[in-house]
């Protein structure tokens, strides 16, 4: 890897100044240690409020729950070694593994486990993320006791019958309910530093963990150090001593601190630029990983609204959205074109469903779209004039106004483009002040069920959208242990879902990072965890 | 009677009933100012390219052309300037973009002008708790969360020009309130204010005649740099939704494009970056030349 | 002077009151809310969380209740960083805001008031359009073009200086200093620029000319003090904001200040902080107009407070 001549000529184009360069190495500290850029500063450390990914990337090495995301994003086995499903796929029995230990040494017990679950139910902790055993999977009486309809603990399933196992309960059978139990979900609680610090014992100083590493350092908005904790179960295999978190928010920077040597793996990086130092030489292309990831982009049509309470305007514009010159040549995002709801290579298990233009030439797309817009009344001489409402971030800027231009451009349709912030951008969503919503979703595991389940009415009415036949289609495969046969009937669903054009589907996301050649044991997946424990520096 | 500088105005008031009046002695003195003349030349020269330019170009400022996206500078395709992320044309857009951004910049900055010489003239001639009054409001709004300011103008009301320029103005006249007043505390103690007043004169008429022309000098020079701020700023006000919003630009946001991909597609900012910074230099020098053409000790 | 400066000390308590007032309610007449976030938790949980943070109650009762926390100091909890309460992260942010925004400032200051001076002594040389053009570049190119560009070369390229990061080496403060103190720089030395001109010219430096003071010293003693007035008035709200931090120098450098709270916190509606931090930046542009009312009136004796 040299830094030279050729990335100079990368940037050239700005500076011509740059022409004798020296690459200086930074300092290190000794052992091995391992710089990790993780975006914008973690919102919280505390495992039972948590919600984002990136809090949870740090989490994932400060704790161990009863499960965890492995080297390649599978399940394995963390706190809990083995676990057992009973047949009618509803009750979970896990097995602690032995001698498991408090980052202070004291020993754990399946009740510690049992009480951080029960902690991020309890309306008292005010964690948003409940949801997931009450909603996401159905734990018995979950939802109750969040809601405060039961106030006894016990009642809810998930108990502690002896110190070495921990029992869940389900409502319903739930294959994916494995997925929702891993590191920073089914976090075990240390009573003492909660009882004795409330909610700051997740402080630096105060945190008292069970995960491979434990915190030392903590300078909120700039970066967090952790070192190996030697009463992890398994220390023996954890071979970076010292991970570093440092707070990246500018993307571009961010970049420019990995060139630099000051950070070893980057949370995000912007294709085009990385692209170019590709070219110049200055980064191996094997340095940058582009992996799929479970974040889905569409736009959502208001039903409520003339004329988009008919199917065929609906179609149309979802037909003449070009979706590959959109990521590929525009956005130059990374992130796969999708035709469906469920992005694709989420889960190679699930057998999807597609809108009806896949498989079009676009040119046949266009030409039946146009059809389509004059069957509904529109056309040149009647141009069809819309609302579309997008968050302020610049690829959802751009990507609408392109969008806004392909519409133009085949069908003649004017579009009033209005960005606002996140949260006038919500309300908006409620409010109904638009006709094209710019929309997203981060599902909750990488399976099929937590996009479609989330189109249900009783899920987001926002949607005012209400289909019998997939109400009870979906019902059908909550009550389905079986997995095949239930993503069957979630594909059946799901094609329902698209036919009637409730959305236009844009794309599935990408997570794109730059990860040093010496950082070894890096295997991209799907859910984008890993974890600092399978990771190791190997600098010649 | 010793401090000449009672003299002046008085002079002037003479030289202006001789009936060569001051202005025209100022436009003398500024058209002396080759530098000045040059730049005023060079900023009429960006305002009609601007306001008419586009007309006589073979592209729109919307035209996308999905084949050219991106692509830099080059004569062959007639985008001589680049095209943009969705393969417009540069120039079209720079040039398009140029009429709000001169126009909040000329406008915006000429109402906080305004209104931050006069605020600043009273609150500091009047004083007392008058000048107590009027600085803490000041200091109240000086702290108000701008983003939310903005957010509520843009719940309450329609997205509009006229909303930007109060979001831009609401906050761009502090400053000059705050100097303007200064230069009255320091103004009021000198001697030909408290001849004027012994002379009779009232104390509008002494801030309209004696105090405000007084602080030309500084208000000239920071209104030049008012300018920028108010064009470069109005792109964190189209962030928030209240200023220009696609498929309509600025060279504020146009900026802010640029620099965001300064790395790999560096005609997108050093387009809209020249036209800027053109247009600053040309006023920096018409704001010097202005300042010494004004200045009462200059003849 | 003495009572003039105790009777504006005075004056801070109601000003600080109707700030907070009036902020507190703009807040709440923008739409949205800290927890309307996660569109996927249920209308229960975000209840639980209003609860948790007094939010279903009346907008009075909340005034009050914050009201009463000020009067005791406590600014409450964050709603977005959970982890923390404001007073957190505030006195956690501040002093690194502190210590960048006062190097910057004074840096500038010396900076600007020199070039200025020299531009002003040597009317249309090459130190005067030298200085003019360092302080259009300042003012004309931005914090987000210019900070990128010296990552790139002096952290990347030459390798002299780290790209960003804070805390393990004073040499990450100097790009950020440069990054604030360069807009600054620009509008010193046009200031001092143009009332250093005027202030030569006027009568009192020919007066004390004729008086037959050397001509220095009479530059040094009138010109100057004359031609820093309007410096010392933009200085006072200039200095408030600039240690009070920048999101963009913060973002760039990922520098841990209290700027990123100003823009971040309003966007989230992280109500707590917004009025944290807007308090913070009340006071201390109360203090700072004070400071430089104060100066002034030293500066220039003739500047009376009643």
């Amino acid at each position: 890897m040299k830094m030279t001549r050729r990335t100079l000529l990368a940037y050239s184009a700005i500076t011509p100044l740059a022409l004798m360069s020296i690459r200086v190495g930074g300092a290190r500290a000794e052992g091995m240690v391992l710089h990790r850029g993780n975006g914008a500063a973690p919102q919280t450390l505390d495992p039972h409020l948590n919600f984002g990914a990136r809090d949870a990337y740090i989490q994932d090495d400060l704790y161990d729950g009863l499960v965890g995301y492995g080297q390649d994003g599978q399940i394995v086995g963390s706190a809990a070694g083995s676990w057992d499903i009973s047949d009618d796929g509803r009750v979970y029995t896990f097995h602690l593994r032995e001698n498991l230990k408090w980052t202070d040494g004291t020993p754990i017990v399946a009740q510690d486990f049992v009480n951080g679950l029960i902690r991020t139910l309890d309306p008292a902790t005010a964690s948003d993320k409940a949801y997931y055993f009450s909603s996401t999977i159905q734990v018995t009486n979950a939802g109750a006791f969040t809601n405060g309809e039961i106030t006894d603990p016990a009642l809810v399933g998930f108990a502690a019958p002896d110190d070495r196992t921990v029992v869940m309960t389900l409502d319903n059978p739930a294959p994916h309910a494995i997925w929702i139990l891993t590191s920073f979900q089914s976090s075990p609680l240390h009573k003492p530093s909660f009882e004795q610090y409330g909610t700051e014992f997740v402080q630096a100083g105060k945190l008292v963990g069970n995960g491979p590493y434990t915190l030392t350092e903590l300078v909120p908005q700039s970066h967090l150090v952790l070192k190996k904790n030697p009463h992890y179960w398994d220390a023996a295999n954890v071979k970076i001593d010292e991970v570093w978190y440092h707070v990246t928010e500018d993307m571009s920077a961010a970049t420019k601190r990995y060139l630099a040597g000051e950070l070893d793996v980057t949370v995000d990086a912007i294709p085009d630029e990385v692209e170019k130092l590709i070219a110049a030489g200055s980064i191996a292309a094997d340095e940058y990983h582009v992996a799929p990831n479970i974040d889905g982009y569409y736009y959502s049509f208001n039903i409520t609204k003339k004329p988009f309470d008919d199917v065929r305007v609906r179609q149309a514009l979802s037909m003449t959205i070009d979706r590959e010159v959109l990521q590929e040549k525009i956005l130059k995002s990374g992130y796969p074109p999708a035709y469906s709801m469920v992005p694709p290579g989420v889960d190679p298990a699930y057998p999807g469903a597609a809108v009806k233009e896949k498989g079009m030439s676009h040119d046949d797309r266009v030409a039946a779209a146009q059809k389509l817009m004059a069957e509904a009344g529109y056309g040149p001489d009647s141009p069809l004039k819309a609302v579309l409402l997008a968050t302020n971030d610049n690829d959802e800027k751009k990507k609408a106004t392109a969008v806004a231009i392909m519409w133009k451009k085949a069908l003649g349709v004017e579009i009033d483009l209005q960005f606002q912030e996140y949260q006038a951008w919500l309300d908006g969503f409620y409010a109904g002040t638009w006709d094209i919503f710019g929309d997203t979703i981060v599902a909750d595991f990488a399976g099929a069920e937590s996009y479609l389940s989330y189109m249900k009415p009783s899920a987001e009415a926002g949607y005012n959208w209400k289909n019998d036949k997939y109400e009870e289609l979906m019902n059908q495969a909550a009550a389905t242990p079986d997995v095949t046969a239930r993503n069957t009937l979630l594909a059946e669903a799901e094609q329902i879902l698209l036919d009637d054009y409730l959305i236009a589907p844009i794309s599935g996301g990408a997570t794109r990072q730059l990860v040093k050649p010496y950082v070894k044991g890096w295997i991209d997946n799907v859910i984008q965890f890993h974890a600092s424990r399978f990771l190791w520096v190997e600098k010649a | 009677m010793s401090d000449p500088a009672l003299d002046e105005p008085l002079m002037a008031e003479l030289a202006a009933r001789k009936g060569r009046s001051q202005l025209q002695d100022a436009m003398r003195r500024f058209r002396a100012n080759p530098l000045a003349v040059v730049s005023l030349i060079v900023l009429i020269a960006i305002v009609l390219a601007c306001f008419l330019g586009p007309y006589f170009l073979p592209f729109g400022p919307d035209d996308a052309d999905f084949e050219l996206i991106s692509s830099p500078p080059d004569f062959a395709s007639g985008h001589y300037f680049g095209t943009d992320e969705l393969g417009r044309d540069l120039l079209a857009r720079t040039l398009v973009g140029g009429r709000v951004s001169l126009l909040i910049g000329a406008l915006a900055t000429l109402v906080s002008l305004g209104i931050g010489v006069l605020y600043g003239a009273i609150s500091g001639f009047v004083g007392k708790r008058t000048d107590a009054l009027m600085m803490r409001t000041v200091d109240i709004l000086y702290s108000m969360p701008y983003v939310f300011f903005v957010i509520m103008l843009t719940t309450l009301f329609e997205r509009s020009i006229v909303m930007l320029f109060i979001a831009i103005g609401a906050v761009q006249w502090l400053t000059i309130a705050v100097i303007v007043r200064g230069q009255t505390l320091s103004l009021k103690g000198r001697e030909f204010i408290e001849a004027a007043r012994a002379g009779g004169m009232r104390d509008w008429s002494i801030i309209r005649k004696h105090i405000v022309p007084n602080t030309a000098g500084p208000v000239i020079v920071y209104a030049s740099l008012t300018v920028p701020e108010v064009i470069l700023g109005e792109s964190f006000l189209s962030f928030l939704g209240l200023g220009v919003q696609e498929p309509d630009t600025s060279w504020g946001v146009l900026l802010e494009i640029g620099a965001e991909k300064m790395g790999t597609e560096p005609w997108l900012l050093l387009v809209p970056g020249a036209f800027l910074v053109t247009t600053l230099f040309a006023l920096n020098f018409i704001a010097d030349g202005l300042r010494d053409a004004f200045d009462p000790n200059e003849r | 002077m003495l009572r003039y400066v105790i009777r504006r000390c005075i004056g801070v308590i109601p000003t600080m009151f109707v700030l907070m007032t009036i902020t507190f309610f703009m807040m709440r007449l923008s739409p949205g809310g800290p927890f309307s976030t996660n569109r996927k938790a249920s209308a229960e949980i975000i209840a639980n969380l209003n609860r948790h943070f007094h939010l279903d109650e009346p907008l009075w009762q909340q005034y009050l209740r914050y009201l009463w926390g000020v009067l005791q100091f406590d600014f409450g909890p964050s709603y977005k960083m959970r982890d923390y309460s404001v007073a957190d992260l505030l006195i956690q942010g501040f002093p690194t805001s502190l210590k960048l925004g006062l190097a910057a400032i004074l840096i500038s200051t010396l900076v600007g008031v020199t070039l200025g001076t020299l531009a002003a002594l040597r009317r249309n040389s090459w130190i005067d359009y030298g200085a003019s053009t360092v302080g259009l570049v300042g003012i004309a190119v931005p914090n987000f073009v210019l900070g990128p560009l010296w990552q790139l070369l002096f952290g990347v390229m030459w390798g002299l200086l780290p790209v960003a990061g804070w805390g393990q080496s004073w040499t990450q403060m100097i790009l950020p200093v440069v990054s604030l103190a360069l807009p600054n720089i620009a509008y010193i030395v046009r200031l001092t620029r143009g009332s250093m001109i005027e202030s030569i010219r006027s009568n009192h430096v020919r007066t004390a000319r004729a008086k037959g003071l050397g001509e220095r010293l009479a530059i040094w003693r009138h010109a100057l003090i004359g031609g820093l007035l309007p410096v010392v008035a933009y200085l006072g709200p200039a200095t408030a904001g600039i240690i009070t931090g920048s999101i963009v120098v913060e973002k760039i450098f990922s520098v841990p200040g209290i700027g990123r709270y100003f823009v971040e916190a309003a966007l989230n509606r992280d109500y707590t902080v917004v009025m944290g931090v807007t308090l913070l930046y009340g006071f201390l542009i109360i203090l700072c107009n004070l400071f430089s009312d104060i100066v002034y009136g030293v500066l220039d004796p003739k500047v009376r407070y009643e």
